[in-house]
């Protein structure tokens, strides 16, 4: 019975093995103005997705991405459970639907730091060990 | 109407592209896509068992965010489908839309009503693997009735924390159906497949959809109902002589009830999508000559479908379904089909498709399909479109093929 189990264990610690990884592989950093220093992996989702679109004082969220980087694809991985080309798809759809309007997206790392330090409400992601200057960096729980 | 849509569209397009857009912030989008189709034995939306091009949708939208809660936009859409659309501009969608809360919205407009999962998207072929979508809970034939509504609607998502995410929308209004346009073709099928009838109106009163959908805890899967119901009336003119009329008389058609009640279910595991739909449709309508029907009959139709598709690189995908609908439930065969009214086919009681398509990503922008389609019989299928024999009379043919090919550009 024991050795199935440790097989079972390890099948299953297999799978969760690289999303661990992926997620040490991605920060999720915000303006100072957020008035969070931590969320759970189901806001970043919505956040990401559209569906939340307040913080809770009220105030605005303005969430932006980075191109199809490696930081982006280990984001959208290990948070929103979607490749590139599907999450490009998912706001083509609120775009074409009028539902929404697409992200605005960075190909550089410092453009893109340099928006969410800038802008109030912002949130975004990038690969852990960037220089982030005074942005905060919120912690998944 | 159409003159000014145009001159709009152009005047926003290259004002924006001459670094002059009238408000900055304008977001712009669109689409194009022609395709060509090739059938046997049955033409499928126009001469296509010669072959036809008349197969093509072009789309622009423009949007823009006037505060952080008030969004305005519009979406013009030009379509060729056989003898339906002939590319001429019609608004696709245009709304306000202010969003005072995450679980509440109120849209306002022309608002496009949901049915299943995919209705809201049925014009952009990129946003899926296949080019024609299952014809069983999308029927191109019934597309103009089951897009764009004028009135007004709420919205919204619900977290329900550790079970998922609920997203609701309800909307509310009337419709303006284009005689000329396909719907009108099933509704003279209703009445024979030798239509002696031509349409003149289709008046919808009141049309209301609600449409739910639940991300589950289980990530990827999402299970979706949307009910729809419409009262319309439609009249047509008698071409040539029928039992109960003359020529010119006017026929009426009085759908009392009109609804449609669609459960969906979506998985989506890495590159992998299958989906499953079960559509069933409530008709409670009557048939007058000369003056309004007082007699009134019941019927339901259902269909199904279930498919599946795999993006294996980002340049490169695969799909397919196995789609069946069936116009009366009681008689899913046709044995029961009323021969004496020129209903005179029993293939037109069902209609049985298995599809396969390849997709082939040139870049972000660009897209080509292929797809195929091998058919049984033709339940949603124009009469209009078939050749009539030298009597003058049309029989469908059981069993025919379909073949798509579509190119897409979008930005």
């Amino acid at each position: 019975m024991a050795p199935r189990l440790i097989i079972v264990f390890i099948m299953l610690a297999s799978l969760l093995a690289p999303a661990q990884a992926l997620a040490d592989d991605v920060i999720i950093i915000a303006n100072k103005s957020v008035p969070v220093s931590s969320l759970g992996a189901d806001d970043i989702k919505q956040i990401f997705l559209g569906q939340k679109t307040t913080w809770n004082d009220g105030t605005k969220i303005n969430f932006v991405v980075q191109d199809r980087t490696k930081a982006s694809n280990a984001f959208l991985k290990t948070y929103l459970q979607k490749t590139a080309t599907q999450y490009d798809k998912f706001w083509k759809i609120q775009v074409f639907t009028g539902k929404g309007r697409a992200p605005r997206s960075y190909s550089s790392s410092f453009e893109l730091i340099q928006f969410v330090s800038q802008t109030p409400g912002a949130i975004s992601y990038v690969s852990a060990g960037t220089n982030i200057g005074d942005l905060k960096v919120i912690a998944v729980h | 109407m159409k003159r000014s849509l145009t001159i709009l569209a152009i005047a926003l397009i290259f004002s924006c592209f001459s670094g002059k857009c009238p408000a900055e912030n304008i977001d712009i989008h669109g689409f194009i896509s022609q395709g060509y189709l090739k059938t046997t034995n049955n033409n499928f939306f126009g001469d296509t068992q010669d072959g036809s091009f008349k197969f093509n949708e072009f789309g622009i939208n423009f949007s823009d965010e006037l505060t952080d809660q008030l969004h305005v936009g519009l979406q013009i859409l030009a379509r060729d489908f056989g003898s339906n659309g002939n590319d001429e501009m019609a608004i696709d969608w245009a709304f306000g839309d202010y969003r005072w809360r995450d679980w509440l919205g109120i849209r306002a407009g022309k608002i496009k009503a949901p049915k299943g999962l995919y209705n809201e998207t049925r014009d952009v072929d990129m946003l899926r693997t296949s080019i024609f979508l299952p014809q069983s809970v999308y029927p191109e034939i019934l597309r103009d009735m089951d897009l764009g509504l004028l009135g007004a609607g709420i919205y919204g998502h619900f977290d329900l924390n550790f079970v998922g995410l609920l997203s609701y929308q309800f909307v509310y209004g009337t419709q303006n159906v284009d005689p000329n346009e396909a719907a009108s073709q099933a509704l003279q099928a209703t009445t024979a497949y030798n239509t002696p009838l031509e349409n003149d109106s289709i008046d919808v009163n009141h049309k209301f959809a609600l449409g739910l959908v639940w991300d589950t805890p289980l990530n990827g899967l999402r299970l979706g109902a949307t009910y729809d119901r419409s009262d319309l009336l439609a009249t047509a003119h008698v071409l040539t002589v029928i039992p109960g009329a003359g020529k010119g008389d006017t026929v009426y058609a009085d759908f009392k009830k009109f609804e449609n009640s669609v459960y969906s279910a979506e998985y989506t595991f890495g590159n992998l999508l299958v989906s499953a739909e079960y559509i069933r449709t409530d008709r409670d309508f009557g048939l007058g000559f000369r003056e309004m029907p007082n007699l009134y009959m019941k019927m339901t139709s259902d269909g199904w479908y279930l498919g599946s598709s795999y993006e294996f690189f980002e340049w490169f995908g695969l799909g397919g379904y196995y789609s069946e609908s069936y116009n009366n439930t009681k008689d899913r065969d046709g044995k029961h089909i009323d021969r004496g009214a020129g209903n005179d086919n029993p293939n037109r009681a069902y209609f049985k498709d298995l599809c396969l398509t390849a997709r082939f990503s040139v870049n972000e922008y660009w897209s080509f399909k292929l797809e195929g389609h091998r058919l049984k019989g033709t339940n949603g299928v124009s009469p209009l479109d078939q050749v009539p024999d030298s009597n003058g009379e049309v029989f469908a043919k059981e069993n025919w093929n379909l073949f798509a090919a579509k190119v897409n550009f979008s930005f």
